[in-house]
């Protein structure tokens, strides 16, 4: 068991977490909140992988992919907020089922 | 001492793990945002530790800080119209229900399946790490990330800046052209404002030795774009007037600008090459050039992405249509 | 610049013309958005031409090579993907010059993001390095969604929403596989990839992986359920994009991955399932078709059901068995011109909104003596859809058809049929509406010239695409995964 290997398992189970929230939370707040976890845990998990040689070096590719990531998901995660905004400020609900949060 | 490097990677897991619950489960939405903040930052220790200190950075500030202050803003803003109890409401999928059982036992087969395939393909490959190492002294930077990020897959990183830019065009199409009757006047405090003050050219000069130091040691454009998305942030907080509207040319050109100087640079260099073919000798300084552009345009579209979450975008006057 | 360089123009002109449209204001901005697409077009074309004269085009972007840069290559598949982006996005182009009213936000908003997202589509259609590939998706889908959102209503803002959400979830799938698969593998060139993966646990969770999120995003049953909300209720030539050109996108990306990345893994059992996800899509979709009232939710929901066609190549092409590469072929062609004639189909039901004010199906009554030549274009686009001779529908589906016979894949072919009834049903009841006339005087109604013209030259070409299959499959056979049967009539008999 190495450090790296702890943290990539750890965000793995991060992203577990995520997923699980993501699927079973209606508040669409929620669910975007769940999916930064997700993507933070998938995160954790390609970073970690840079480090997977004992004693080789580090390797730069997956950084520079996390980076792109990172980039990626806070602007989805904008957008959503944006468009959660909006869909609250029309129809009140804070769901996709409109119904019963009226 | 390896013991005791290895103990606190686990504390800092668990730690992780319990933070990670905490942020979805909290009742209070407002409290799970912040806990989510809070959990950025143990991350960004936890890639220290895996000697990644520009993605630390990068999560600190993107990650962490500005997302953070998106969850906020948006919070906020639907919590002007709703009680907080309301706007958040927990649901409790476990209790009793099969479908809820079902959803649990799909997670944890779906996570163990994956670790599993994690702990199975460990350690077989070096990956890229020695194609980068032996060719660095041709990309003509010193830190090997960014030459992943600017020569190596520098056309990953061009798309990149375009899905910023389309975010931006997102939000702009999500929040212009809206009404908003209440704009609550943010109050103005002596404090805030004398810290403002001295905050923005501090800022702006962190952002740049930022980018400078990219080169060699952690940093970029990224994180440094992501400091001045920061101020701008601070700036809107503290109920200062910043031209935000796309119909300001100089928004756009701010926006804008990054992705077309990146592309231009490529195109630039295209005579006898390839596209983002950088010529050595110069590599090293259209690359700055690049960067500085773009540092500009990433912290311009981060200030945007809020104001958009932070309905600051809305036409504040009665009426006005699309 | 070398010959190569060609390739990357697809990619780089609408980025460029979408980034200055944005920085611009006023008149300009519609006529260098016609140039930009212009521009787009003809590059694309001049890449499918430049393979079929000669071979795979290969462009190493930064000019490193893989495994260390990223490569773009234009094999046949690509060709034949930058072909139909670069008609169906000219078309969609020139009908969106009137269909905006000029100098409104929403048009000045319309053209940076849809020339980003064409950019990000052809980038998507080149790429050959399975991250890139990652990033190209991404352009594609935020690009996809702003445009659905800028309808305005309340109904657009929802459906944005759902698939924002659904797109995100879809595409970290994608990303952690990409993760595992590199942390495995250690490469990200797709055809390097193809060479070095050895079928073990970490690949096919990875595969399970990517192509799970795929599929959330090309909406295959039962992940269908985003879609018609989101295509019925974006603006018209948005419809048209998204169900000609980004649906296509992803399932591209999952042919891509699973014959030139995957072809060295078992696969047959995650083929069988994807194939019978299919067979529900075709027949759940064509059912849904059927009971619309709107018309662009039928044409949505026709969607749902042809992607499931597209999806059938995976069960059928087996490339142990000896002839079924005559399904990689169907099933591209299939693509191809559902892809041409479900943009024509969208673009004439935004006439008949613009005209009439509403798509409620049972009120379009007449319509074929008002519109003649809309009801015209709309009813050529669904002979496609049906599958009737000489469509491209036709022969697609028929090659499909015969695949199913030549591996034994009986059910396969029932499904198939019974699609085409379904087709036949959905596309027959608007027809009907369409040509009954209540009123024998019903004035000529005056429709949009533009739009009529360039929705009629896209119906005309899907139903006369079967005419040029032969083109087709030459240019698809450049560097084909499977042996393509060489085109001839014949060929296409049982």
């Amino acid at each position: 068991m190495s450090t790296s290997l702890i943290y990539a398992i750890t965000g793995i189970a991060i992203a577990g977490l995520g997923l699980f929230h993501f699927l079973s939370q209606r508040n669409i707040l929620r669910k975007i909140l769940a999916g930064n976890f997700i993507g933070t845990g998938i995160f954790l998990f390609l970073v970690s992988s840079a480090d997977r040689q004992a004693d080789g070096p580090i390797d730069p590719v997956p950084h520079a992919l996390v980076l792109t990531g990172i980039v990626v998901a806070v602007s989805a995660t904008a957008l959503l907020l944006s468009l959660l905004c909006r869909y609250h400020d029309e129809t009140g609900s804070l769901t996709l089922d409109e119904e019963d949060d009226e | 001492m390896m013991l005791d490097g290895l103990s606190f990677d686990l504390v800092l897991s668990i730690a992780l793990i319990a933070l990670a619950t905490a942020a979805l489960r909290a009742r209070d939405l407002f409290k799970g945002i912040v806990i989510f903040m809070l959990f950025g930052l143990l991350v960004a220790i936890a890639w220290v530790r895996v000697h990644a200190p520009d993605l630390a950075l990068a999560e600190a500030a993107i990650g962490s800080g500005i997302t953070g202050a998106l969850f906020l803003g948006a919070l906020s803003r639907i919590e002007r119209k709703k009680q907080r109890a309301a706007s958040g409401r927990l649901e409790n999928p476990v209790g009793g229900s099969t479908a809820g059982a079902w959803a649990v036992l799909l997670t944890l087969v779906l996570t163990g399946q994956l670790a599993l395939a994690v702990w199975r393909g460990w350690g077989y490959s070096d990956g890229l790490a020695g194609d980068v190492l032996s060719r660095m002294d041709e990309s003509g930077v010193s830190n090997p990330v960014t030459a992943v990020i600017l020569n190596f897959r520098a056309y990953d990183t061009l798309l990149e800046i375009g899905v910023l830019l389309l975010a931006v065009l997102g939000v702009y199409v999500v929040g212009e052209g809206q009404t908003v009757r209440d704009r609550r006047s943010t109050r103005r405090s002596e404090v805030l404002e004398t810290f403002v003050h001295l905050l923005t050219p501090a800022v702006v000069l962190t952002a740049g030795y930022l980018v400078w130091v990219g080169y060699k040691e952690p940093g970029g454009a990224f994180q440094a774009g992501a400091l001045l998305g920061g101020a701008g942030v601070v700036l809107l907080l503290s109920g200062r007037e910043l031209p935000l509207h796309s119909a300001r040319a100089v928004v756009r050109i701010a926006l804008g600008g990054g992705l077309l100087a990146f592309l231009l640079a490529g195109l630039a260099v295209m005579q006898d090459r390839a596209f983002l073919e950088y010529p050595r000798a110069s590599a090293k300084y259209i690359m700055l050039m690049i960067e500085l552009a773009c540092t500009v345009s990433i912290g311009a579209v981060l200030t945007i992405l809020f104001a958009g979450c932070a309905n600051l975008l809305a036409t504040p006057s009665e009426e006005e249509g699309s | 610049m070398t010959q190569s360089s060609i390739l990357i123009w697809p990619v780089l002109l609408p980025l460029i013309f979408g980034t200055v449209v944005f920085l611009i204001r006023g008149r300009s901005v519609l006529l260098l958005s016609l140039a930009g697409a212009i521009g787009t077009a003809l590059a694309s074309f001049r890449v499918s031409h430049a393979v079929h004269q000669s071979f795979t085009l290969v462009h190493e972007v930064g000019g490193w090579g893989a495994p260390l840069g990223i490569v773009l290559r234009a094999d046949g598949l690509a060709a034949v993907m930058l072909g139909l982006s670069g008609l169906v996005g000219l078309v969609i182009s020139v009908y969106s010059l009137t269909y905006f009213k000029s100098g409104s936000r929403k048009q000045q908003l319309f053209w940076p993001i849809w020339l980003l997202l064409w950019g990000g589509l052809n980038g998507l259609f080149i790429s050959g390095d399975i991250f890139n590939l990652y990033v190209t998706l991404e352009l594609v889908s935020l690009g996809a969604i702003p445009l659905i959102a800028l309808a305005g209503t309340r109904d657009a803002i929802k459906a944005s929403l759902r698939y924002l959400l659904l797109a995100l979830l879809g595409s970290m799938s994608y990303l952690f596989g990409v993760g595992l698969l590199y942390m495995r593998f250690g490469v990200l060139d797709l055809a390097m990839l193809g060479n070095a993966i050895t079928p073990d646990l970490t690949a096919y969770a990875a595969i399970a992986l990517m192509i799970g999120g795929l599929i959330i995003k090309s909406a295959l049953f039962p992940m269908h359920f985003w879609l018609p909300p989101a295509h019925s209720s974006a603006p018209a030539p948005v419809s048209a994009a998204l169900s000609g050109l980004v649906v296509t996108a992803s399932f591209y990306m999952v042919a891509r991955l699973w014959f030139y990345a995957f072809p060295a893994l078992d696969l047959a059992k995650l083929g069988q399932l994807i194939g019978l996800l299919g067979c529900g899509a075709i027949l759940w979709g064509g059912w849904q078709a059927m009971r619309q009232e709107r018309l662009k939710m039928l044409v949505a929901y026709s969607t749902v059901s042809q992607i499931g066609y597209l999806f059938l190549v995976f069960p059928l092409c087996n490339t142990a068995v000896e002839g079924s590469g005559i399904a990689w072929s169907g099933s591209i062609l299939f693509a191809v011109s559902h892809a041409i004639a479900k943009s024509g189909a969208f673009l004439a039901a935004g006439i008949f909104i613009n005209v009439y004010g509403h798509d409620r199906i049972s009120e379009l009554r007449g319509a074929g003596r008002q519109l003649p030549m809309v009801t015209f274009a709309f009813a050529l686009a669904g002979v496609n859809l049906m599958g009737l001779p000489p469509s491209g529908g036709f022969v697609g589906k028929w090659m499909l058809l015969k695949a199913a016979f030549i591996t034994g894949q009986w059910g396969y072919g029932v499904v198939i049929v019974c699609g085409g009834l379904l087709a036949f049903c959905y596309i027959f009841r608007v027809l009907e509406q369409f040509m009954t006339t209540p009123d024998e005087n019903a004035p000529q109604l005056k429709a949009p010239v533009v739009m009529t013209y360039s929705v009629l030259s896209l119906a005309v070409v899907a139903v006369s695409l079967g005419f040029f299959t032969p083109v087709l499959l030459g240019v698809l056979g450049v560097d084909s995964p499977v042996s393509l049967v060489s085109f001839a009539p014949e060929a296409l008999l049982p």
